[in-house]
């Protein structure tokens, strides 16, 4: 156990608004992207992080430091741990309360962990947009979203046509 | 490495919790600077198209008149799947149908058609849109259907060339499907097929494997039916499986790359005077699994030496019933052997099932006893007496239903008493252990011996029985041997 301890590996994390983020190896490692780099020996000085300023990277370090798993593969300290549906259960709620947060934080998340390809997080952090989608009515949808209609009245009727099932 | 850390020490924030800086965030709810610019058109077309894949195919469409950007997003989503279950807005089939014909000339990565109510379901309905997938897919096509009426009773699934898909499922129950002559699968690694009915015997099913599927890696019959005998030549095949195929009685496989064959509950009539009923040409192949029944002929040529076996004996009725003594004998070392058995009742019974086996040399052992209310002791002592240099083993007992103690006599004091064998045991992997009064006298016997060096527990029951056990697994453990546990308690 000693030994894992003083073996856990820091890796260097910076935003594009010149924040440092000092985060465990096995943390960074939730993000695919910054897997990669790893496995690629591109990590040895600190890595750079472009477009997700430094409020949007504490909270996407923050959700993976919840979510790295626990006890290693060997299950060597899991009779200390709790019973895995506990766990599951408990990280449910801390989800729940993680994501209430602004729209436009929670685009910032999206691209963030599109970008850091972190599949959780994008599993979270979309959830709610595409329930809006497909639950409510145009109208809406543009609202939520903040597009704007610029179809002219025709061209928006031949694209109705085209898939006019769908609008039924 | 260090240095850059140095650097970086007076800004930087060290996120073992993550907990300080959260609280100033949660504490500053709007990020003021992003909340003007970023609104969902500032994401990109790519992770738009992400959001999109993970909606009902319908809602997707209808994005398209959001505005010009969303005009065409939706056709880039490739991975199509239909389930009936979802609710939509339209019939299904219609939706099926508008969908596929909305996207007459483009490409399909991924398309499943899911159908579980017999009402949506019909050989007329599901026959146009295979031969769609069978233009288009590229990637995966899977089709299940529930069991179909009377009024589908002639009809039959017909499967066109695939030229550019690489996976193809088909699962429907009792249903005829005929696979096309010539058909052709160019690019086609995997084919699964569950609960159809083959034409012709099977043997357009080998005709297609052997000439028309040259990338075909793994090929999958699960309850399938129609299939006598099966001849199979194949050079890109990796892996075969065929579950339930209980009509075959013969199968000859050539397959100079084949690593993994899975034989389970097949040849249920297959008689025993046939020669070669079985006869697997295969160098490479590194696995059997072969649960069920097992024709005498059986024959795999030139093959003595696997990575890892494993077989299954169903029935405790002693004769004719040792389908697994026939696989067993064709092989003489592998690393891990499976065996899935009863736990043998009586000493007469031991000499009619187990005696008689000659085990191939193994150096890792899994045995899988379900229990009969018989002491599992006997049963696992006779497989270690077989087993010299065994240096590994797993127990896993199988509690089917709370059985009372037996009185057959197997508990008998002099049963423990006689030299109990453990060889060269080093390891033991005990699979949900319980504690019963059974399982701990084997224990102590093992640990008396003195031999074993680590003892892993998979713990059942409540925390307060897991909690019970560890403790008097601390207490009788001796200290030459490391002790470990893997919890799937329940709290």
């Amino acid at each position: 156990m000693a030994t894992r301890e003083a073996g856990k590996k820091m890796i260097m994390l910076k935003s594009p608004d010149g924040m440092e983020f000092e985060v465990e190896e096995a943390v960074a490692m939730e993000s695919q992207t910054i897997r990669k780099m790893i496995e690629d020996d591109c990590a040895d000085t600190a890595i750079l992080i472009p477009n997700i300023n430094s409020k949007i990277l504490s909270r996407v370090i923050e959700y993976c430091n919840k979510h790295v798993p626990t006890t290693g593969a060997t299950g060597a300290a899991a009779s200390d741990t709790v019973a895995p549906a506990a766990l599951a259960e408990d990280l449910k709620i801390w989800d729940a309360e993680f994501i209430k947060v602004n729209r436009a934080t929670r685009f910032n998340l999206i691209q963030a962990a599109s970008y850091l390809n972190i599949k959780g997080l994008l599993d979270l952090t979309s959830q709610t947009t595409i329930d809006t989608i497909s639950d409510n009515s145009l109208e809406e949808i543009r609202s939520f979203l903040s597009t704007k209609n610029d179809y002219l009245p025709e061209e928006e009727q031949t694209i109705r046509r085209e898939n006019q099932w769908a609008f039924q | 490495m260090r240095a850059g850390g140095r650097v970086g020490d007076r800004r930087a924030r060290r996120f073992f919790s993550g907990a300080d800086l959260a609280g100033k965030i949660a504490a500053d709810p709007v990020s003021r600077g992003g909340a003007r610019r970023t609104n969902i058109s500032s994401l990109d077309d790519d992770l738009l198209l992400k959001l999109l894949r993970r909606l009902p195919i319908d809602a997707a469409v209808r994005t398209s008149v959001l505005s010009t950007r969303w005009c065409h997003l939706w056709k880039g989503v490739q991975d199509l799947s239909f389930c009936d279950l979802v609710s939509h807005t339209r019939s299904f089939s219609d939706l099926v149908r508008e969908v596929l014909a909305g996207r007459e000339s483009e490409e399909i990565r991924r398309l499943v058609i899911w159908i579980a109510k017999r009402s949506n379901a019909s050989i007329f309905l599901v026959n146009p849109w295979i031969r769609i997938a069978a233009a288009r897919v590229t990637g995966q096509f899977e089709l299940q259907l529930p069991a179909l009426g009377d009024d589908d009773a002639h009809g039959f699934i017909e499967v066109p060339s695939f030229s550019k898909a690489r996976l193809l499922s088909i699962k429907a129950m009792d249903v005829e499907l005929r696979l096309q002559r010539d058909g052709v699968f160019l690019a086609l690694r995997g084919m699964l097929f569950t609960g159809v009915r083959l034409s012709q015997h099977g043997t357009s099913l080998g005709h297609i494997v052997t000439h028309c599927c040259p990338k075909l890696q793994i090929l999958q019959l699960s309850r399938v039916s129609g299939i006598g005998e099966l001849t199979l030549c194949s050079s890109s095949l990796i892996e075969l499986r065929l579950a339930h195929v209980t009509e075959m009685v013969r199968l000859e496989v050539t397959t100079p790359g084949l690593r993994r064959i899975y034989l389970v509950n097949c040849f249920a009539f297959s008689l025993d005077l046939e020669l070669d009923a079985v006869v697997v040409t295969a160098p490479m192949l590194s696995a059997v699994n072969w649960q069920g029944p097992c024709p005498r002929g059986v024959n795999f040529p030139g093959k003595t030496i696997l990575d890892s076996l494993c077989v299954s004996e169903s029935s405790s009725e002693v004769e004719e019933h040792s389908s697994f003594m026939d696989v067993l004998k064709r092989f003489r070392f592998t690393n891990l052997l499976t065996v899935h058995m009863p736990i043998t009742r009586t000493t007469e019974e031991h000499q009619g099932l187990i005696e008689p086996i000659r085990l191939p040399k193994v150096e890792e052992l899994e045995l899988f006893l379900t229990t009969n209310g018989h002491l599992f002791a006997e049963t696992v002592v006779s497989f270690l007496r077989r087993c010299t240099g065994l240096k590994r083993l797993q127990l896993n007992l199988v509690y089917l239903d709370d059985h009372s103690d037996c009185i057959c006599g197997c508990r008998r004091a002099e049963v423990w008493d006689q030299a109990v064998y453990f060889g060269s045991l080093v390891e033991l992997v005990w699979r949900a252990f319980r504690g019963t009064l059974d399982e701990k006298k084997f224990l102590l016997k093992v640990f008396w011996r003195g031999s074993l060096r680590k003892f892993t527990a998979e713990l059942l029951g409540n925390a307060e029985q897991a909690a019970e056990i560890k403790q008097w697994l601390h207490a009788v453990c001796p200290t030459s041997c490391v002790l470990e546990f893997h919890d799937s308690t329940t709290n």
